[in-house]
C-alpha cells in the first residue's frame, strides 16, 4: 500500500478529533532525516492525523515497517538521495518501529499518542501484569499521583544470554499511554551500598486499553531488538472496581 | 500511639521494665493493606529496592527484590510470596532463571534462593531480613509517596 493514498482518511481522523476532543492544534509535519547509518531523530513522537516525511540525507533506503509492528503505509519505494516519503500516521495509538530494508542497525520509532478519553492511568493500575505467554517475567507498575508519573518494573530476561535483566522507567501519561526510558542498573552489590551506573537500556511504550489489559512496546537501541507485549493484570482486580 | 504507664513500685521495678518491654513491643503495626504497596528501598543502598503488593483477595504478600548478586556485578531479581497471617510476613524467595525477554521459549525454570520476613513498622518504614543463597537485614523506607495507608491498626 502507498501513504499517498492515505491522507484524506487521515485528515478527516485529524479533523474528527480535533473536533471531538479539542486536539492541541492541527495535524502536524514531522521531518525524518534518514541517513547513512541513522535517522534523525530516533523516535519520533506524533500524535494521530499527523504526517512524518521522511527525506534521505545519504544512500538510497526503503523504510519498511518491523515485522512486529506493520505500518499502514510502509514500505515505501527505493527513494534515492533528496527524495522523500510522507506517511500521513491512521494506525491506532502505540508505537511502531520502522527500519531501512536491509540495514539492521538503522532503526527507528514513531509513538502515537492516545487522544481517547482517559481511563487507565491511575492507581488501579498498580499492580502485577505479565504475558500468559511467556510466563515467569513480567512488569510491575506503580502510579504516583502526587507527580503523576508512571513507574515501570520489568523483571525479564536477556535476549540471548538467558540471565536475569531487570530494566527500571518512569514517564508522564499522555492519556491511557505512556512512553518512558528505561535504564538497567549495573555493577552493584547485593545488600550494598556501591554505587550504580544506570546506563539507557531502550524506550518503552504501555498503552492501557482497560483497567486489565494493556500493550507494552519496547525498543532496545544497542541490542538492536524490539517487540511488542501484549499484558494482563495479575492480580488486584479488585482496585478496578473503585471509580 | 499508644500511652503506657510505667509501674514505679521499687519492690516491682521488673514489672516496671515488663510494661516498658511490652509497650513497646505492643506498638501496633500498620494492617497488612494495599496501602503498602508500592517501592521500598533503603536510601543508602541507591540502585536497588523493592516492589511490595499485598494482596487481600488472594491472602498473599507479593514482592520483587531488584538487585545485584552477593559477589556482585550482575543484576539479580528474586521474587517472594508469602501469606497475610502474620506480621513479620514469612517468604519463600524464589530464583527464576532461563528464560528469553519476552519469549516463550526457553522455559524458565525457578528454584527455592532462600527464606525473608518482612515486617512494617509504620506505613512507610519497615525491616527485609533474608537467609538463603546470602543473608542479611535491610532497613527498608518507602521510596515513593504513601497514598492512602492506615497506621496503627495492625498487630
Amino acid at each position: 500500500m502507498n501513504a499517498h493514498n492515505t491522507p484524506l482518511l487521515a485528515g478527516a481522523i485529524c479533523g474528527l478529533a480535533s473536533l471531538l476532543i479539542s486536539m492541541p492544534g492541527p495535524c502536524a509535519d514531522i521531518a525524518v532525516e534518514i541517513r547513512e547509518n541513522r535517522f534523525v531523530p530516533e523516535v519520533v513522537a506524533a500524535e494521530p492525523g499527523d504526517t512524518v516525511i521522511f527525506t534521505v540525507g545519504q544512500g538510497r533506503h526503503q523504510i519498511e515497517a518491523d515485522l512486529s509492528t506493520p505500518i499502514t503505509g510502509l514500505p515505501s519505494n527505493v527513494l534515492e538521495t533528496g527524495q522523500s516519503l510522507s506517511l500521513t500516521l491512521t494506525d491506532p495509538p502505540g508505537e511502531y518501529f520502522f527500519t531501512s530494508a536491509g540495514q539492521e542497525n538503522l532503526r527507528g520509532a514513531i509513538t502515537i499518542a492516545d487522544l481517547s478519553e482517559p481511563n487507565a492511568i491511575d492507581n488501579r493500575i498498580s499492580s502485577g501484569w505479565f504475558n500468559p505467554q511467556a510466563p515467569g517475567q513480567g512488569l510491575l507498575f506503580e502510579y504516583v499521583p502526587s507527580t503523576n508519573i508512571l513507574v515501570a518494573y520489568w523483571f525479564t530476561f536477556d535476549f540471548s544470554s538467558g540471565e536475569q535483566l531487570w530494566l527500571i522507567g518512569t514517564g508522564e501519561p499522555d492519556n491511557d499511554q505512556v512512553t518512558m526510558e528505561m535504564l538497567s542498573a549495573s555493577g552493584g552489590i547485593m545488600n550494598n551500598s556501591t554505587p550504580v551506573s544506570k546506563p539507557v537500556w531502550g524506550e518503552l511504550t504501555v498503552n492501557f486499553s482497560d483497567c486489565d489489559n494493556a500493550t507494552v512496546w519496547f525498543n532496545a537501541a544497542n541490542a538492536q531488538q524490539s517487540g511488542q507485549v501484549d499484558l494482563d493484570r495479575l492480580y488486584l482486580s479488585s482496585l478496578c472496581e473503585q471509580e | 500511639m499508644q500511652v503506657c504507664h510505667r509501674r514505679s513500685m521499687t519492690g516491682f521495678w521488673w514489672l516496671g521494665l515488663l510494661a516498658i518491654l511490652t509497650c513497646t513491643t505492643s506498638q501496633s503495626a500498620p494492617a497488612l493493606q494495599t496501602g503498602l504497596n508500592g517501592t521500598w528501598w533503603n536510601a543508602e543502598q541507591d540502585g536497588q529496592g523493592f516492589v511490595i503488593h499485598v494482596i487481600p483477595e488472594a491472602n498473599q504478600v507479593f514482592l520483587a527484590w531488584f538487585t545485584f548478586a552477593p559477589s556482585g556485578g550482575e543484576q539479580l531479581w528474586l521474587t517472594g510470596s508469602g501469606t497475610l497471617e502474620q506480621m513479620p510476613v514469612e517468604l519463600e524467595l524464589t530464583l527464576t532463571r532461563g528464560g528469553a525477554l519476552n519469549a516463550p521459549q526457553p522455559a524458565t525454570t525457578t528454584e527455592q534462593w532462600g527464606t525473608a520476613t518482612l515486617r512494617f513498622d509504620t506505613c512507610t518504614a519497615g525491616n527485609f531480613s533474608f537467609d538463603g543463597q546470602a543473608s542479611g537485614s535491610i532497613e527498608i523506607t518507602r521510596l515513593t509517596p504513601v497514598v492512602s495507608c492506615d497506621e496503627g491498626t495492625g498487630r
